[in-house]
């Protein structure tokens, strides 16, 4: 080749490598240290990779201002490569031209340089996406990696709380929504017979043929199916031999966020001994009492005949004597009558007979057992009674009772000229009534009087068997503690609700709300 | 309105102490009292007597009140028809004995604790038609 036709080959070659050529003068001050370099020479692509353009014979601190600042490693290398003859690769990111640059540095004589570069800011631009990509899949990993620490965590904790569940002396049975036992622990076996391999995937209602009224489980399914509410009561089952037990049910329902029930779980305890205790603890009590009655009217009637002088006529003070005997054995009496009432109604083997009756003639009747009472003390009785009012369905004696107990609580608990107003008036379904919102239509009684009130520290223990206040022991100290209590167990068993207000000192109102059409859920 | 000596009164009652009390007041009434301590001999008292009225406890030793009016009442002739009262520490508002009454039909049921002596005296005398003699002087 000639020397023309090798520089013209050579001149193409230049101009038509891929790569950017820059073909530079470097610059030094006096203490030798490199400060600028200057384009000699650049071929077609230098622009096209760069963005520069018209750059030979111009410094490069004027091309691309603030490269000084950005890239210092730049006049690093170059001044190195031009001094030292050695070549050099670096990749390097120039941050006025927001471009990544693969260079390669020779010398082609002292103080000179070329670089041969390629714009790799599409590979840099690759390798930083699949960077990120690694880190985010790093992330991922770690958090799958936490996210199986906390799943064996979490296994761990249901291995215990199964191991609880498994061994728990509650028997424990969950079943899916429509009944089926998904699970059940052994505590089943003990007090069922079944065992839980029997149970799972059957029906519960299959298993346990429980001997309960329809309502029994009309209320029970309303419960936890339509108000998805947890149902608590007493049922009774029968084992896998038949025998019968008794155990206090507890289903609650599961519900997804949505609200759809799950499963439920259904945790049963066996009280068949506690009742079988109870029972015959209840059975004492009444032989006790009965076996006491025999005595008493002994000790009545002898008091009785010798007050009436059947053995001969008595001086003042043996008569005095004869009537504390004969006051005793009275109040004595009364609370063996108060004990046999309540274990009735403890028991629930109170007979009840509701019939649809005027609530004002009750009230009427039994505030004129009081008569005598009141006159005593000059209490001034108000009636408020709402005209009108439907009958109410509910057990003669035990709505007397209760409104025996109330009436003369508030004659014992007034003093002289203070004033009692009973009244009764209507609540209709969904109404309030003195603070207490009616579930059914109803009747409300109120007893209110201008006693000495209920100290507030007494106020949740009102309703409490035996509890007596300091302030009414003052006023009558032979009280047994048992009027209120007796009061709201009949109550409940009428279907009703009692409550009360009450200040110190300024008097109390009992109120009473009772149910037109009695009660209505089976006991 | 009879004379009180014509009627014969038979109390059948295990406790001392009340048939003694109860035996006082009805022959102070002028009553013919009969007295039996147990169910057994009750039973044979007043199929022998004929009274015209039986006070009966129920709990008693041998045979209890409620089965010897069962077999007071099997007797045709006359047990079947004649008063008895229930005169007991039991009440009358229990399950069982709600059941005993309705079966065995006693003429009355009176719990002890709740009636003076001088009550019982009164509702025996007015079952009789007989007129309360007046109280003794005291």
């Amino acid at each position: 080749m000639s020397p023309q036709a090798s520089g013209a080959f050579y001149k193409s070659l230049f101009d038509h490598t891929f790569d950017g050529i820059a073909y530079c003068q470097m610059l030094f001050d006096k203490q030798r240290n490199p400060v600028d370099f200057v384009y000699i020479k650049t071929n077609k692509n230098f622009e096209r990779l760069t963005g520069l353009t018209n750059v030979e014979g111009k410094k490069v601190t004027e091309t691309i201002p603030g490269i000084k600042e950005s890239n210092p490693e730049l006049f690093t290398v170059y001044s190195r490569v031009s001094l030292a003859g050695k070549s050099e690769r670096l990749e390097t990111y120039i941050a006025p031209l927001a471009r990544w640059f693969l260079i390669s540095v020779y010398c082609p004589k002292k103080k000179f340089f070329v670089a041969i570069f390629q714009n790799i800011t599409e590979q840099k631009r690759i390798e930083k996406d699949f960077q990120d990509a690694k880190r985010a899949a790093q992330n991922v990993l770690e958090d799958l990696n936490s996210e199986k620490i906390k799943a064996e965590n979490l296994a761990q904790d249901l291995k215990k709380f199964k191991l609880a569940l498994d061994n728990s002396s509650e028997q424990v049975v969950i079943t899916d929504a429509e009944g089926t036992v998904m699970y059940a622990n052994a505590a089943l076996e003990k007090i069922t017979g079944y065992k839980p391999e029997e149970a799972v995937g059957k029906k519960s209602g299959v298993l346990w043929k429980a001997p309960m009224p329809l309502e029994y489980y009309q209320k029970f399914w309303h419960t936890i199916k339509d108000e998805k509410k947890a149902f608590v009561g007493e049922i009774k089952n029968r084992r896998k031999n038949g025998e019968l037990y008794t155990s206090m049910l507890n289903v609650s329902p599961v519900l997804d966020d949505a609200g759809t029930i799950l499963f439920f779980v259904g945790v049963e305890r066996d009280i068949t001994r506690e009742k079988d205790a109870d029972k015959a603890k209840s059975e004492f009590i009444s032989l006790a009492s009965h076996q006491m009655r025999t005595p008493l009217t002994a000790i009545n009637w002898y008091a009785e005949m010798l007050l009436g002088g059947d053995a001969g006529k008595l001086n003042a003070k043996q008569r005095d004597y004869f009537k504390e005997i004969y006051t005793a054995g009275q109040h004595m009496n009364e609370i063996v009558k108060s004990f046999l009432h309540i274990l009735r109604l403890e028991t629930g083997t109170v007979v009840m007979n509701p019939i649809p009756l005027d609530l004002v003639d009750v009230i009427r009747v039994t505030m004129k057992e009081s008569q005598l009472d009141t006159e005593k003390k000059r209490l001034h009785i108000v009636e408020h009674f709402q005209e009108s009012l439907s009958p109410l369905k509910i057990d003669t004696e035990l709505i007397h009772l209760i409104l025996q107990n109330l009436i003369s609580n508030a004659v014992k608990y007034t003093s002289e000229n203070g004033e009692i107003t009973v009244s009764l008036g209507s609540a209709a379904q969904g109404s309030i009534a003195a603070g207490k919102t009616a579930d059914e239509d109803s009747l409300l009684v109120s007893v209110r009087d201008t006693g000495i009130g209920i100290t507030p520290a007494d106020h949740d223990k009102i309703f409490t068997k035996f509890y007596r206040t300091e302030n009414a022991k003052k006023v009558d100290p032979n009280g047994n503690g048992l009027g209120l209590y007796m009061t709201k167990i009949m109550t409940d068993i009428v279907g009703g609700i009692i409550w009360f207000d009450s200040e110190e000192g300024a008097g109390t109102t009992f109120y009473l709300l009772l149910p037109i059409e009695g009660k209505k859920t089976v006991h | 309105m009879n004379t009180a000596s014509e009627k014969k009164v038979l109390i059948v009652e295990d406790d001392e102490a009340v048939l003694k009390a109860l035996n006082a007041k009805l022959t102070q009434a002028g009553l013919a009292v009969l007295l039996a301590r147990d169910g057994s001999s009750g039973l044979a008292t007043a199929l022998q007597e004929h009274p015209q009225l039986i006070l009966l406890d129920i709990l008693m030793p041998l045979m209890d009140g409620w089965e010897m009016l069962k077999r007071l009442r099997e007797d045709e002739n006359w047990g079947k028809q004649v008063s008895v009262v229930i005169l007991t520490s039991l009440s009358a508002d229990e399950d069982a004995q709600i059941r005993h009454i309705a079966e065995l039909g006693p003429t009355l049921f009176m719990t002890k604790t709740d009636w003076k002596v001088e009550g019982v005296v009164d509702k025996v005398l007015e079952m009789l038609d007989v007129e309360k003699p007046p109280a003794p002087a005291v």
